[in-house]
């Protein structure tokens, strides 16, 4: 009965068979052998039709899938608290308003500063006058005097330093300024440099002299040899 | 030379013998001679690409080479060089398909295939030449299932017996010769312009 069956397919794809057969034989390259030696003696023995699989790549995928579902939830979802201005958005400004803003911004912060020097240096004036009533007049005469209103005063955006205000004086400011000029009437009050701190309450008080208290040893041990020497002339003489 | 002409007079199971027992290098290349071309013939068939089966045929023997132990002597050197050459054929044909994403011939449902119309067959007509006749056959063996052609290549064109194919795929007779007919049947209905001839 199989036989009958395998007869019968036979004959259903009798057709079939012989185009399948008729086919022209392919065959392997000319250097087919030559390669494959080569690969031989090299020790070349990497299966080309094998491709690696890249594990590292599907090992991190749920990681990469994690970190990048985070970065968008946290840039696109999340309300920002602060009102940044979207420079996309926004018609940029002309450049006298620029200028003008900018101006109006570091004149502040100049009277600010200016008003502070001011204070700091009345004070020491009026400590400086208790302390020395006569003034010299020709010390007035040689410090340089300038206009209040000048343009390079007003106009120059100066920036604000982080220092203590009450301490530090602006040098530049203070010798441009007019009460630099007129104010210390005795001579005797200095200005001093911005940041180093110095105040009139702690005056230089000089150099500590070694010498005399040498001197003062010297002479108790003076006192002390003659008060023995008298002892010891005492007792020879007893 | 005259181990040359000794060794070419044997057989393939006497020749992978003298190679597994004494590494004669020799007798390693005569069975590549014998076999590259018959296994191209399978790959090319099976596979549809050229380069891909010189690759292939290539690892195979290099597999063999490397493997060459691993052979034992109850089966024939043909079932067992051929099931080495298949096996990698089928690995790149799993690969394309992980590749193609658009592809049609992925479901299992076997009527599927077709129905749909083959555009690409030139008119009965004007397939008079050889060329294009072949062409047409091998064209149309690569659109049925891999597993009904990988059967229908064995037999009918490499002419294995069901025996040995069944030696070969390690399944059983009754699939294989079930796999055949199925096989054969689709490449009937592709090729019916064909035969109308």
């Amino acid at each position: 009965m199989d036989k009958m069956n395998n007869i019968e397919e036979n004959n259903e794809f009798e057709k079939l068979q012989t185009l399948l057969k008729e086919l022209p034989k392919v065959g392997a390259p000319d250097n087919f052998e030559y390669k494959l030696m080569t690969r031989i003696h090299n020790k070349n023995f990497e299966i080309k039709s094998k491709k690696k699989k890249n594990i590292f790549f599907w090992f991190y995928t749920p990681t990469f899938a994690l970190v990048a579902s985070v970065i968008l939830i946290f840039f696109v979802f999340t309300d920002s608290d602060v009102d940044s201005e979207n420079p996309w958005n926004s018609q940029p400004k002309l450049l006298p308003e620029i200028q003008s803003s900018e101006t109006t911004v570091s004149s502040s912060a100049n009277d600010n500063i200016q008003a502070d020097v001011k204070e700091n240096f009345s004070k020491s004036l009026a400590k400086e006058k208790k302390a020395t009533p006569n003034v010299s007049a020709s010390n007035q005469s040689e410090k340089p005097s300038i206009q209040k209103n000048s343009v390079a005063a007003n106009t120059k955006a100066k920036p604000v330093y982080p220092f203590d205000k009450s301490k530090s004086v602006d040098l530049d400011k203070l010798l441009t300024t007019e009460e630099a000029v007129t104010a210390p009437s005795n001579g005797l009050a200095q200005p001093h440099l911005a940041g180093q701190g110095n105040t009139f309450e702690s005056p230089f008080s000089g150099f500590f002299i070694r010498q005399r208290e040498a001197e003062a040893r010297k002479e108790s041990l003076r006192i002390r040899e003659d008060s023995l020497k008298q002892l010891k002339e005492s007792e020879t003489n007893k | 030379m005259t181990l040359d002409k000794n060794l070419s007079s044997l057989t393939d199971e006497d020749l992978i013998k003298e190679f597994q027992d004494n590494n004669t290098i020799e007798a390693y290349e005569i069975l590549v001679k014998r076999f590259k071309d018959p296994l191209m013939n399978f790959v090319y068939r099976f596979v549809g690409d050229k380069d891909v089966s010189s690759d292939i045929v290539q690892d195979t023997m290099i597999k063999f080479y490397l493997n060459k132990d691993s052979y034992q002597s109850i089966a024939k050197f043909s079932t067992w060089i051929y099931t080495i050459a298949g096996n990698l054929a089928k690995n790149e044909l799993k690969r394309r398909n992980r590749r193609s994403m658009l592809s049609i011939s992925n479901s299992d449902d076997d009527e599927l295939t077709l129905q749909i119309e083959d555009k690409k067959f030139v008119a009965p007509d004007r397939a008079a030449d050889n060329q294009i006749k072949n062409k047409i056959v091998h064209n149309a063996l690569q659109r049925i299932k891999p597993v009904y052609r990988e059967m229908v290549v064995l037999r009918d064109i490499e002419g294995f017996s069901y025996e040995e194919i069944v030696e070969m795929t390690g399944v059983s007779i009754g699939t294989v010769k079930s796999r055949i007919n199925r096989g054969r049947a689709q490449l009937q209905k592709l090729l019916k312009n064909i035969y109308e001839v």
